[in-house]
């Protein structure tokens, strides 16, 4: 019998080897020579008959149906977890009314300073202001407690500054 | 003993799409492909003939039942030896072991003074004591990885653990049974790795 020694041990480990030897030495061997396999054989196929004699037997719909559903049911299931997962983050609105995903991508935020100066940069920044500051009073700030997130006090608010 | 954890992985696939439609020879080509196996297995998990023949029979015929759910293209056998291996451990966990069956006197080197002969016997018997005294499954581990020759993340995947899990269950399991053997030390451990050889 040959081993992998694909466990990540040390195989030269002191008494491995010896343990091995002893465990095998105490452990019975299966008593091949005295099964009688062609009785075993009669055995399982007696017992698996009636099944396999019904996996020749045309199903009828309901059988069909219940197949797939054994299939389909799982997948719905898990259709339906990932919408309950996905959907929420992908209907986070930013003030502004956009969706999540339409703010900037990674590919966009790699572009460089010159796209610091963007709007959506700057909505960013006015998030992370209103976060780190809520109901400070500052104009820039109520902005961001608008319940609708009006476009007006965000002009005044920045014709302020 | 054929070393089936090792040998190369036959396509098992068609037979099993023919099983699936009620094919009894393709049923019949599986079961004398794996038996002897799966009969290897059951033993030494519940270290009795009759029991170990029931138990393969059981699986195979547990195999059949779940046969829709058997993934294409993957060999059959690491299937079936999940199902005898669950099975075995509810076994050995739902009744007792009806006897364990004794020793084959040639398992050791000819000839030995009988202080040394029963020194052997004495430390087979603390072995297996301390063996079947490991929790579940940690024995079944240790069993068909130094009996049966299965890799960790084979014995994983029949388990359903991590592959780390099944290490560290062999590593603790060495450290205990090494308490045992080294309280025979020095010589007789030496002496039953010769009479192996």
């Amino acid at each position: 019998m040959t081993y992998d020694g694909g466990e990540g041990e040390d195989m030269r480990a002191p008494g491995r080897d010896e343990l091995r030897a002893a465990l095998r030495a105490a452990a019975t061997e299966p008593p091949a020579t005295e099964v009688d396999w062609e009785a075993l054989v009669r055995g399982v196929r007696h017992r698996a008959e009636p099944l396999l004699a019904a996996r020749r037997r045309p199903l009828p719909w309901w059988g069909h149906a219940s197949r797939w559903a054994r299939a389909g049911i799982p997948l719905a299931a898990a259709a339906v977890l990932a919408l309950v997962l996905l959907l929420p983050r992908a209907g986070l609105r930013t003030p502004t009314g956009e969706t999540a995903a339409t703010t900037p991508t990674a590919g966009s935020s790699a572009a460089g300073p010159a796209d610091a100066a963007s709007p959506s940069s700057a909505e960013a920044d006015l998030s992370h202001l209103a976060l780190a500051a809520p109901g400070t009073g500052d104009p820039v700030l109520a902005y961001m407690e608008a319940a609708d997130g009006g476009e007006a006090l965000l002009l005044s608010a920045l014709e302020e500054e | 003993m054929e070393d089936a954890a090792h040998a190369p992985e036959r396509d098992d696939w068609p037979l099993v799409a023919r099983v699936q439609r009620g094919d009894g020879t393709a049923y019949d080509i599986l079961v004398r492909r794996y038996m002897r196996r799966a009969f290897s297995i059951a033993y030494r998990l519940l270290e009795n003939r009759a029991d170990a023949e029931d138990l393969v029979q059981e699986a195979f015929v547990a195999a059949l039942e779940a046969i829709d759910g058997f993934e294409p293209r993957r060999p059959f056998g690491p299937w079936l030896f999940r199902i005898v291996v669950n099975r075995g451990l509810n076994a050995r966990k739902a009744r007792s072991i009806r006897r364990t069956e004794t020793i084959p006197g040639d398992a050791v080197s000819a000839n030995p003074s009988p202080h040394r002969e029963a020194e052997r016997e004495e430390l087979r018997t603390a072995l297996r004591r301390a063996l079947n005294g490991l929790d579940e499954p940690r024995a079944a581990i240790v069993r068909l990885h130094e009996l049966e020759g299965f890799s960790s993340p084979e014995i994983a995947a029949m388990l359903d653990l991590a592959d780390g899990t099944v290490r560290w269950h062999l590593h603790r399991a060495r450290a205990e049974l090494r308490e045992v053997l080294g309280a025979f030390r020095p010589g007789i451990g030496d002496e039953v790795e010769e009479g192996l050889s």
